[in-house]
């Protein structure tokens, strides 16, 4: 963990207590402590790491076993008042399917007490830019479209606080940089932005802060820079391919930062102790052994590993 | 206010939008044909016996059951539950609006039937009033079985056969052996406000009463009390149990 104090903001908006989850035997959440202030913060962990679960306890969805959760210093499950501050993606594909875009923003925005739902709706479906098939049904929409329908659902009482699950699942990469943009001007006007992803990059190009969940606890809360400083030090398998893989295997194994190495055709496996220097002395050797590489990734960059590695020895 | 209303048409929309709604409405409807094609001095009886036993105790049940289960239950099966919950309404305001839309929704299952077999009724028998007791029967009826279905599919998963186990053992076999428990049989208390209202005596159909003294007034005190009980438990059931 990157220290103590890195899970607390100075202007929390989000507070979460010491809470725990459990479903029967099974523990979904467990002891998180953590605070969520203006700003995009980025809820990371691979799949089954409890970040739905966290989402649901903080919108009042599920009750915590242990614990307390406050959005604005209120219990949202004690006064569903407060919930009009936040805006809620779901995870799910859930939407009713038969309401088209328009009807299924304005029906949110009547039950968060905006005054025009109908200007209102019209104004986020703007923003998603999704008005071409705002009056086609929402059950028709491709799964990208319908993430979007949720969003501007989400948006359409201009809410605070933001907490949305998975937003950017199925949407095509136009989709997703849109999105991105979004939530980045959003949390750039002083809005709180929790987003959670179990991709890695997708939530570096969006959130300035990021807590990282795995097994139910968090494995790490930081600023984008420390956790990834944390994941350059991970021992990597690099796939490095080229015309003569022996040669280039052979000076590489001499390098300080690089352990083993196996061979394959004309790919080279190699175990990086130090995945950052190999990545800077691949360039060089290869350009002394006048070999050309043609493909350098890592075999290994999944968030799970990331996540093991994280944990390790706990 | 506006939020009740929003939640009460979008809830009564998607149950009357189900498939499954147009089948109900032609089982609430099957009593009509028999009437229908009763013979011609058969049809006091059979206007009033099919009424009751098709309709009212078999017919009714089952769609008020496949509807109630489904307002709250169809929410947490799809996952948009969080719509209605994550939202500044109260938590009485959900309950006591999707319990609303639940009573609309099975009067307008249940109608078509009544309508049919009180038109063809009143013309067969030349009685333009007769059907006016079967349409309170029903409302009373639609009150009490809403007020018993709705918690039930917040409750349960298999919502539907906990209200089949209702409807057929606690109904039908219990409160038919035991008339201590008729009280608590919807359809026979939506029978005391019918039989209430209907002219002269019904024969058989007093006798399904089960010693349940007729009367509009108490029938719609008890559904009353019922449905007040039902939006409360449901409130809290909102307000205590995980809704994901």
């Amino acid at each position: 963990m990157s220290g103590l104090d890195a899970r607390f903001v100075a202007e929390p908006r989000i507070t979460i207590d010491e809470v725990s989850k459990w479903f029967g035997q099974k523990v979904a959440v467990s002891e998180i402590a953590c605070s969520i202030g203006p700003g995009v913060t980025g809820l990371l962990g691979p799949n089954g790491a409890g970040k739905t679960t966290l989402l649901r306890l903080i919108t009042g969805l599920l009750r915590p076993s242990e614990g307390h959760v406050l959005i604005a210093g209120v219990d949202p499950r004690q006064d569903p008042k407060i919930l009009g501050s936040v805006g809620f993606v779901a995870e799910d594909e859930s939407v009713y399917g038969r309401l088209s875009a328009r009807k299924f923003v304005e029906f949110n925005a009547t039950l968060a007490g905006v005054e025009d739902p109908v200007v209102a709706a019209a104004g986020a479906i703007d923003i998603v830019d999704l008005a071409e098939a705002a009056d086609r049904p929402v059950g028709e929409f491709s799964k990208g479209m319908r993430q979007r329908a949720k969003v501007a659902a989400a948006l359409v009482h201009n809410p605070d606080i933001l907490v949305l699950d998975e937003p950017l699942n199925g949407a095509d990469p136009v989709q997703r940089a849109h999105l991105i943009e979004l939530f980045v001007r959003l949390g750039s006007e002083g809005r709180t932005v929790l987003v959670s992803s179990h991709v890695l990059h997708e939530v570096e190009r969006m959130a300035s802060r990021i807590i990282a969940m795995t097994d139910g606890r968090l494995a790490a809360v930081g600023d984008v820079r420390s956790l990834r400083s944390l994941m350059t030090d991970i021992p990597q398998t690099i796939r490095i391919e080229c015309p003569e893989p022996r040669r280039l295997a052979a000076a590489l194994i001499e390098s300080p930062y690089t352990s083993g190495v196996e061979i394959e055709g004309s790919t080279i496996h190699a175990q990086a102790a130090d995945p950052a220097g190999l990545a800077r002395a691949l360039p060089i050797v290869a350009r002394q052994l006048d070999i050309v590489v043609t493909l350098v990734e890592p075999e290994d960059e999944s968030l799970e590993s990331v996540f093991r590695y994280l944990i390790g020895g706990r | 206010m506006r939020a009740f209303r929003a939640i009460a048409v979008n809830v009564a929309r998607r149950l009357l939008q189900r498939r499954v709604a147009i089948a109900l409405v032609l089982a609430t409807s099957a009593h009509a044909l028999v009437i229908l094609l009763a013979p011609a001095g058969d049809v006091f009886d059979a206007y009033h016996g099919f009424t009751v036993l098709l309709y009212l105790a078999f017919a009714l049940p089952i769609a008020a059951l496949v509807t109630a289960t489904a307002a709250f239950g169809d929410e947490k099966r799809e996952s948009t539950l969080p719509y209605l919950v994550v939202k500044p309404v109260g938590r009485l305001t959900i309950a006591s609006a999707v319990t609303f839309a639940t009573v609309g929704t099975i009067v307008l299952v249940g109608l078509p039937g009544v309508i049919a077999s009180s038109v063809i009724g009143a013309i067969r028998l030349d009685e333009p009033a007769i059907g006016l007791a079967a349409i309170v029967a029903l409302l009373v009826a639609a009150v009490g079985y809403a007020a018993v279905f709705v918690p039930l599919g917040l409750l349960f998963e298999r919502a539907t056969l906990a209200g089949l186990a209702y409807i057929f053992v606690w109904e039908s076999i219990l409160a038919f052996a035991a008339t201590t428990l008729a009280a608590s049989s919807i359809w026979r208390i939506g029978l005391t406000a019918y039989v209430d209202l209907a002219d002269g005596s019904l024969g058989d159909v007093d006798d399904a009463l089960a010693g349940l003294a007729p009367g509009l007034g108490g029938a719609a005190a008890k559904v009353a009390v019922l449905l007040g009980l039902s939006v409360g438990f449901s409130t809290w059931i909102l307000k205590r149990r995980d809704l994901a």
